[in-house]
């Protein structure tokens, strides 16, 4: 994974900069190949400070020359973007599916080719902007000039859907592990749900009335074995019930 | 087992279980579910030797049963996972495949429980394959999909969007094998379950507690795999030693939330460049230490060859998370004769 640098950006955008034609370069090889391209958000935060946005540096009426080399601590944002509107198309950019918000920052999905008819700067705009798409459902706007043929995206507001629930965990507690679960528990660290044996039940019974109170789903289920209702049977036929059948515990 | 209320019918045929056999042991069971306030429920089924077996109907009946008792009960919110127990060559054909997702599409459970026989953390490249683009093929049946005892692999299978949840024994049970289930139990065995084993989380693999001591005698080996989340194991590899049941619940938990971070489109590259490829480095390192760590590095050599190769950047369908809830399938209606 690729993280990029605040001065790269700043670079890039800059077409005054000296350094601007090689950021530039770089910058758009980094997006047109394939693997993640991630932006923490010290440099996201940095980025917009600077006041920098894909509109270049003129549209917004902030002179080049106050970014021209880059973040030195003296330089200091005259004017801020619309931090809303960059929220709303952060937004977007992750109900698309082509940002990763997460801690660490952004993480751009790439190799798919130009994103943008006009080149990457419609991205830089969705880029500044995901501090939204961790909060669920976020109107925005998707930026017009993202390549609408291959998205289908339109620049009018839209109701993007809210992020996915989490997906599923279930633990099988062997007949002694209840004692774990309960600090877990104690400590509101929780699974999706534990399958509790039939045969333990009166073993795991503490386990289980706290389950419901930690919103654990507790699952019952048959077997020891934990594979098919029943279990072996003395016999090598597939599909015979053998449900609770002695002879599975029998020594000889 | 033999003491569990539902034991009587042991010696019930297929047959009988569509009918009276098959009510008493919904009863049973449900009455179990309602006095112990489960949530939800594993289906009584089989292990089917072939998926157009006559069993699976006889299964597909006492789910349904268990459904009316349960909802006779007061208890519609309860959830019934179907257990699919069933040797993975079997759903190749697709004809086979095709029975299997119509009937369980016409079936009222929630979701559906995968147990591909052989199947878990020794997968080779193949089986990983197969079961992937299987569970992509069985999300027509329109329920999450969950994969039981996957280990470690289990996280590929949520990444590539095969399964909305894995399931688990912990530290041990990373494999389903039906073969354990047709021959008689060792009777040289020790009557216990074997001492839980170290999850070395950054290369996904298990390893005895001598096993870790002696890994973790290396020192770089500590900085490298050992738990550096206080609030995990607050005395680093001590406590992943000393309670390593803690380690691998809270380990597993983080990888599952980590998975579930990514937006469905991303999960696959995310997965790869991020999880796969650092351990695959980190287990050559660590094999050089503990040679017992060879076949786990081969496996994950194979692993994320075989998951480069899948193209993660393509879209593929994408399970529904597993979490528990009621799925109010929608039945299709019979057609009326007139």
């Amino acid at each position: 994974m690729k993280i990029v640098d605040v001065n790269v950006l700043l670079y890039a955008v800059n077409e005054d900069a000296p350094n601007h034609p090689a950021a530039r370069v770089w910058l758009d090889g980094a997006l047109s190949h394939r693997g993640p391209v991630s932006f923490t958000w010290p440099v996201l935060l940095a980025f917009q400070m600077t006041g920098a946005t894909c509109h270049s540096s003129t549209s917004l009426g902030v002179g080049p020359s106050e970014y021209q080399g880059g973040i030195d601590g003296g330089s200091l944002p005259r004017r801020l973007v619309d931090v809303q509107t960059n929220l709303a198309l952060g937004g977007a950019a992750c109900g698309l599916g082509l940002a990763t918000p997460s801690r660490q920052g952004v993480t751009l999905r790439n190799g798919m080719g130009p994103l943008c008819e006009d080149g990457w700067s419609g991205c830089v705009t969705m880029w500044l902007g995901c501090w939204g798409g961790e909060r669920g459902r976020v109107y925005g706007s998707v930026h017009q000039r993202v390549h609408k043929k291959r998205y289908a995206v339109s620049p009018q507001l839209k109701l993007l859907p809210p992020s996915k629930p989490r997906l599923g965990l279930y633990l099988r507690p062997g007949r002694n592990d209840h004692t774990v679960f309960q600090q877990l528990l104690a400590e509101n660290r929780a699974v999706s749900g534990l399958v509790l044996d039939a045969r333990h039940m009166s073993r795991h019974q503490h386990l289980r009335e706290e389950l419901g109170d930690n919103g654990v789903m507790a699952v019952l289920g048959h077997s020891g074995h934990g594979a098919v209702y029943g279990g072996w049977r003395g016999s090598r036929r597939i599909g015979r019930p053998a449900l609770g059948l002695r002879r599975v515990y029998r020594s000889k | 087992m033999a003491a569990l209320p539902w034991a009587f019918v042991a010696s019930t045929g297929a047959s009988d279980l569509r009918g009276r056999a098959g009510r008493l042991v919904a009863r049973a069971i449900a009455e179990a579910v309602d006095v112990g306030g489960f949530g939800a429920v594993l289906a009584p089924t089989h292990l089917l030797g072939d998926a157009a077996t006559d069993l699976f109907g006889s299964d597909r009946a006492v789910t349904g049963y268990l459904r009316e008792e349960l909802d006779r009960r007061q208890l519609t919110e309860t959830s019934i996972f179907y257990p699919l127990a069933v040797p993975a060559a079997s759903l190749q054909d697709p004809t086979r495949r095709t029975l299997v997702i119509e009937g369980l599409r016409s079936t009222d459970v929630d979701a559906v429980w995968l147990r591909l026989h052989p199947f878990g953390s020794t997968a080779g490249p193949v089986s990983l394959r197969r079961y992937i683009e299987l569970c992509w093929e069985l999300q027509r049946i329109g329920l999450p999909l969950v994969a039981e005892r996957s280990g470690t692999i289990g996280l590929a299978l949520m990444a590539f969007g095969a399964v909305g949840g894995i399931e688990s024994g912990i530290t041990l049970g990373e494999r389903f094998d039906a073969g354990n289930l047709l021959h008689p139990p060792d009777s040289r065995g020790k009557p216990f379950s074997p001492a839980p084993r170290v999850y070395l989380h950054d290369i996904g693999a298990f390893v005895s507690r001598a096993s870790a001591r002696r890994l973790f005698e290396n020192r770089p080996m500590i900085a490298s795999l050992g738990c550096r989340d206080t609030s995990c194991c607050r005395y680093g590899v001590t406590d992943m030693i000393k309670d390593p049941r803690r380690h691998f619940v809270l380990r597993r938990a983080m990888e599952v939330n980590k998975v579930s971070s990514v937006p469905p489109e991303h999960r696959a590259a995310v997965y790869v460049s991020d999880r796969l490829r650092p351990a695959a480095l980190l287990a050559v390192r660590a094999e050089r230490i503990l040679p017992e760590l060879k076949n786990p590095q081969r496996r994950l050599e194979s692993t994320l060859r075989t998951l480069e190769a899948m193209r993660p950047g393509d879209s593929h369908p994408v399970s529904e998370p597993a979490l528990g809830q009621r799925m109010r399938v929608q039945r299709p209606r019979p057609q009326s004769i007139e």
